[in-house]
């Protein structure tokens, strides 16, 4: 039933909504990264 | 406030209201008063979205919060990007397709009327108790600011906030918030930037961050790990934050109306999903900087001198009770420390080792002075805690004219922001999951409109009565309301994962498990309130999940045959 609703409506820029999802933890494990080095830094 | 700053607050609180009736304009039905007619574009659900998340409370606790305990609490929201992710695959698309008004209308197609009922109901009651403490959140700066009681603060917060919400429906919602959500980052923003300027010179920004991340203010990240190994009652630790925060954002944003209702106005599935995606992008380095202004406050408090208890009203009453000479003598203390600390700070940046080693030992001092005056307060009668006064004390004292009246016009418009989408969902669920379903009688579009304006007025009412109790709730209020949230988002989004994918657990099974696992979520956080064991609480948003998923699946197995299956 998912796989039918998401056939129907092609991602925007991508194409697929996959690469959407992969930006979003992408850009999740980028910030915590740079939060990590943050607190290295400065504590 | 000086005259400017109040003709600020209330240029900018009247525009809003006028510009929510102006756009309330809608169909006079269900789908036009509770979906907006399903025609807003992804960055008005984006907007809404956050508007509806951030409330006064994040704006005026998450600075003291960051303040107090330091940054770590940005860790809470690690769990939401992933969860956004679940929810466009699994979630958006069924409540899409079945064009539903609430979530819980789901649950009776999978489930029966009798679990849809009880999460409703679950929803409700957690909802209403949050809406509650988010119009006390507001009525707090009037207090202080005016010495107002706070109970008639409440009746006027609420009073304006319903006249409001009820004449606008979800357009009103989403586009005043979309208004309310650009400035109150650019006051924000505005705020930062004058609490840098206002250091002594030769501080700047790194200089700032530098001097509260050796005081333990930066500890972004954090592991939850001792010598005695991991340590399950601390609050917030990359752990805790990336499961317990996914789950609570799974529930908060999957199965809470208040979230679910704002993306049902999406004109498309697209449109939908990509509003939810992006918060999921931006919301932690929003809530990142909101709390780095906590840390930019506590260092200019070690520049300058800090209040011996932030709450004024407090502090008054203090002085003039039996315990005024102790505080005369704690607040001498604070003072000989304030004196030292600006010897230490006179070594920075030359012999900045030197400088820190001592600051941190003044601070130690600092806290242990600021704890008795907490005990005074508290054996005065008072509330004790002052986290929520913090950065409005710091607003009020040091920013420049006409910028209090805006910092205050914002917290103003966070909190109705996210009170007239909560107060929009709970009519939406009493209406479409109680009144409706339970009623015999069919009715015209116009007059469930007028009914659901009924539903909306009776939730305001409600909400402030419960405001009038919250004064004394916990450690910050952004706290109270994620505690509470965590007492009831795992039986929800556990009933919703087993409802999504354990196709063959039906709805007796479902029933009773939540039930269950309500009542062991609710010993679980009483047994750690009376320290019988050590728990933080966004685990329990786990917790309640698995557990209906388990004893789902254990209930299915047990129960007779003829139970349902979907």
């Amino acid at each position: 039933m998912n796989k039918h609703i998401q056939d129907e409506e092609k991602a925007p820029l991508f194409g697929r909504w996959t690469a959407w999802y992969v930006l979003v933890v992408v850009v999740l494990l980028l910030l915590i990264a740079c939060f990590y080095q943050i607190t290295k830094t400065y504590s | 406030m000086k005259s400017l700053d109040w003709l600020v607050l209330i240029i900018t609180l009247s525009g809003i209201i006028l510009y929510g009736v102006y756009k309330s304009r809608t169909t006079r039905d269900l789908d036009g008063y509770f979906l907006s007619n399903r025609s807003m574009p992804w960055y008005l659900i984006l907007l809404s979205i956050m508007g509806t998340q951030a409330s006064a409370i994040t704006f005026l606790a998450a600075p003291g919060q960051a303040y107090t305990d330091g940054m770590r609490f940005v860790q809470y929201y690690f769990g939401l990007p992933l969860a956004a992710i679940i929810i466009c695959i699994s979630f958006v698309p069924v409540f899409s397709r079945l064009k539903v008004f609430t979530a819980y209308e789901y649950l009776e197609q999978r489930f029966d009327l009798k679990t849809r009922t009880f999460t409703s109901f679950l929803f409700l009651l957690q909802r209403g108790l949050s809406t509650g403490i988010s119009i006390y959140a507001p009525s707090i700066i009037l207090s202080v600011l005016l010495g107002w009681n706070i109970y008639l603060t409440n009746l006027f917060m609420g009073g304006l906030l319903i006249i409001y919400t009820v004449t606008g429906g979800a357009r009103a919602v989403a586009y005043t918030q979309t208004f309310q959500f650009l400035i109150i980052m650019g006051a924000m923003f505005i705020a930062g930037y004058f609490i840098v300027k206002d250091l002594p010179p030769g501080i700047g920004f790194t200089d700032a961050l530098r001097v509260g991340g050796r005081l333990g203010k930066m500890n972004v990240i954090t592991t939850g790990f001792t010598d005695k190994g991991f340590d399950w009652g601390d609050r917030y630790n990359i752990f805790s934050g990336v499961i317990g925060g996914f789950f609570l954002a799974l529930s908060y944003f999957g199965t809470d109306q208040s979230q679910v209702g704002r993306y049902l106005t999406g004109r498309s599935l697209t449109e939908s999903r990509l509003g939810l995606l992006m918060n999921g992008m931006v919301k932690v380095p929003m809530q990142f900087l909101i709390l780095l202004i906590g840390v930019l406050v506590f260092t200019f408090y070690q520049f300058n001198k800090a209040p011996a208890f932030f709450n004024e009203l407090e502090l008054k009453r203090l002085e003039q009770s039996v315990y005024r000479d102790s505080l005369h003598q704690l607040k001498q203390e604070l003072l000989s420390i304030q004196q030292r600390k600006d010897s230490a700070l006179a070594l920075y940046p030359g012999r900045q080792e030197t400088a820190f080693q001592q600051l941190r030992v003044l601070q130690e001092e600092t806290e242990g002075v600021r704890s008795q005056i907490k005990g005074l307060v508290k054996k005065n009668g008072g509330a004790d805690n002052d986290t929520n006064y913090i950065f409005l004390h710091f607003v009020v004292d040091y920013l420049p004219v006409g910028l209090v009246g805006l910092i205050i016009a914002i917290i103003f418009l966070a909190s109705w922001g996210s009170i007239a989408a909560a107060l929009n969902s709970m009519a939406s669920s009493t209406v479409i999951d109680f009144h409706k379903r339970f009623s015999s009688k069919g009715h015209s579009g116009e007059k469930d409109y007028r009914v659901s304006k009924k539903y909306t007025l009776l939730w305001g009412l409600f909400c402030m009565a419960v405001a009038m109790f919250v004064s004394n709730w916990g450690n910050s209020l952004i706290e109270v309301v994620n505690v509470l949230g965590s007492l009831f988002y795992g039986t929800i989004l556990g009933i919703f994962l087993v409802a999504f994918y354990a196709k063959r657990v039906g709805g007796n099974a479902v029933f009773w498990a939540a039930l269950i696992a309500e009542l062991i979520v609710v010993v679980l956080f009483f047994l750690n309130e009376y320290k019988v064991i050590s728990l933080g609480f966004l685990w329990l948003n786990a917790i309640g999940a698995l557990l209906v998923w388990g004893i789902g699946w254990l209930l299915q197995w047990v129960l007779p045959k003829k139970t349902t299956t979907a």
